[in-house]
């Protein structure tokens, strides 16, 4: 047996065979086969959908009445919509097709209820019948007030509908909103970030310089003080140096050969002295140098211990010791013991006066 | 349905209640709003009633057998009655359809009418022009060359083709031959 395809069970449904192809689907359906009869059927929903496609328009009230009396209701139930502009369900046409999937099983839901309470209301054993006037009119207003109430059902599952349809859009705003706060806030969180990594920079930079700075200031500062105390010296020694009683005498090494000069300078009316040398040796650490003083009433008596410079010079400038009379000798010696109070290494230099 | 089968007045009532915006919709397109319309409506759902068994819950819903023998019943008065000369206004005043049309219509109509919709829009022009006549004119591919001037067999190739598109959007579902 050669079974008709869909394709042509569809156009056959709806007239669009040629003659013979027609005659050829009704053959094959004369035999009893009940699978493409099947599918004939459920063509029969595609093509109901289609035919839907007419706009809905409402019947005058009338034809109601007249298909309820030929059935056998002389006194037909209220229609479930008394008039067309009274408060109809209103279904508006537009997108979201679930909430007419959700309407719809309400309605289901619905008319298997009011199914339920028709079977109730008109069992087959008291179905109402024109001689039983009274019955019908109770089982009238029973169907009405299930109908009212069933009416409220369906405007709070059309407002439940509503209320799907608009608070997801709502919450969808909502959190587009948080979003982008949150989007925001993250990039000026991502900008202060990044701020705050270049002042952290800035400030580590301007410490380091500051610490160089301070540094600097220190040394400067030591230069500073050791420059003034230079000039100090320096001005103290210009004064001992151009006082009128400045007196002086040049101090020899001992042996001929031997290493170092210097000169001593003293004035009484300053009470202040000073020894200028020159090439000096170097000594043991230590070991000092030490100047001493003789005057006409005794000595020697201890002037100061000084260091040389690196290159063997120094000036060392000092009070002038107490004693009484001219001065008669100046020597420079070098000592082991730090603070000596009498000459007990070996003179280096001196300058006898006579 | 099953209701109806058992001889309740009252789900017939309903049935009619439900659905007879759409029914008397597909009615009114092809004949025009009017008592032949009437008619229609009042002998589709005295047929549901008197011929219950011929109603298989298992092959379709209700609102579509209705839509089917509505549209079947109007094609057949309207060839009957020989008035396809002012078909072609009533057309042009159901179209479009109006947004308020829908006010007493149900949400399951109201489901299957967005997807015819949505299935005619996927149609050709030239498809969907000779579709309007054939569908819902009850125009013959004779006439329907006739009136549009088109060759017989051109006519013939875009009523198929458009019935099979409509189809396809429809009932994507494939339905399997039996083997």
């Amino acid at each position: 047996m050669t079974h008709p395809n869909p394709d042509r069970l569809w156009l056959y449904h709806h007239d669009a065979l040629e003659a013979d192809e027609r005659a050829a689907v009704e053959a094959h359906l004369a035999e009893g086969c009940d699978a493409c009869a099947g599918t004939l059927g459920r063509l029969r929903d595609g093509a109901g959908t289609l035919a839907l496609g007419a706009p809905a328009a409402l019947p005058p009230e009338p034809v109601r009445a007249r298909i309820l009396g030929r059935v056998g209701l002389a006194n037909p139930l209220p229609p479930a919509v008394s008039s067309g502009a009274a408060a109809p369900r209103r279904v508006t046409r537009g997108p979201g097709g679930w909430q007419r999937v959700a309407v719809a099983a309400g309605l289901v839901g619905i008319g298997v209820l009011l199914g339920w309470g028709a079977n109730r209301a008109l069992a087959p054993d008291t179905r109402p019948r024109p001689a039983e006037a009274s019955g019908l009119a109770a089982a009238t207003t029973s169907l009405a007030e299930a109908r009212a109430a069933l009416e409220a059902q369906v405007a709070r599952l059309e407002a439940a509908a509503g209320a799907w349809q608009t608070e997801p859009a709502d919450g969808l705003a909502r959190l587009a909103q948080q979003r982008d706060a949150a989007l925001q806030s993250t990039a000026v969180a991502e900008r202060l970030a990044r701020t705050n990594a270049d002042l952290s920079a800035a400030l580590r930079s301007a410490q380091d310089r500051l610490r160089r700075r301070e540094e600097v200031a220190v040394r400067l500062t030591r230069e500073r003080d050791t420059l003034s105390r230079a000039l100090t010296d320096a001005n103290e020694a210009m004064a001992l140096l151009e006082s009128p009683g400045v007196e002086w005498v040049v101090l020899s090494p001992e042996g001929a050969s031997g290493p170092g000069a210097a000169r001593f300078f003293w004035a009484w009316e300053r009470g202040n002295c000073m020894v200028d040398a020159g090439n000096l040796p170097r000594i043991p650490a230590e070991q000092s140098f030490v100047l001493w003083i003789t005057y006409e009433s005794g000595g020697p008596t201890l002037v100061g211990t000084f260091v040389p410079e690196h290159d063997g010079t120094v000036r060392l400038l000092a009070p002038l010791p107490e004693g009484e009379g001219e001065v008669r000798a100046v020597h420079i010696t070098v000592e082991a013991d730090p603070r000596p109070t009498q000459p007990g290494g070996q003179t280096l230099l001196a300058g006898e006066l006579f | 349905m099953a209701r109806i089968a058992l001889r309740q007045e009252a789900a017939l009532a309903l049935l009619y209640d439900r659905h007879r915006a759409a029914v008397y919709g597909i009615c009114a397109r092809v004949l025009g709003p009017g008592p032949d319309a009437e008619d229609i409506l009042e002998d589709v759902f005295i047929e549901v009633w008197q011929r219950p068994e011929r109603y298989d819950a298992s092959r379709s819903a209700p609102l579509s057998y209705l839509a089917v023998m509505a549209r079947s019943r109007a094609i057949d008065r309207i060839r009957a009655k020989g008035r396809r000369a002012d078909a072609h206004e009533r057309h042009r005043a159901l179209e479009p359809p109006a947004e308020d049309k829908d006010a007493f219509d149900t949400a399951v109509a109201h489901e299957k009418r967005q997807r015819a919709w949505a299935a005619m829009d996927t149609l050709q022009p030239n498809e969907r022009e000779v579709i309007e006549f054939f569908y819902w004119r009850g125009l013959t591919h004779a006439e329907i060359a006739a009136e549009t001037g088109l060759p017989l067999g051109t006519v013939k190739t875009r009523i198929r083709r458009g019935l099979l598109r409509l189809r396809e959007h429809l009932m994507p579902t494939p339905l399997d031959p039996p083997t």
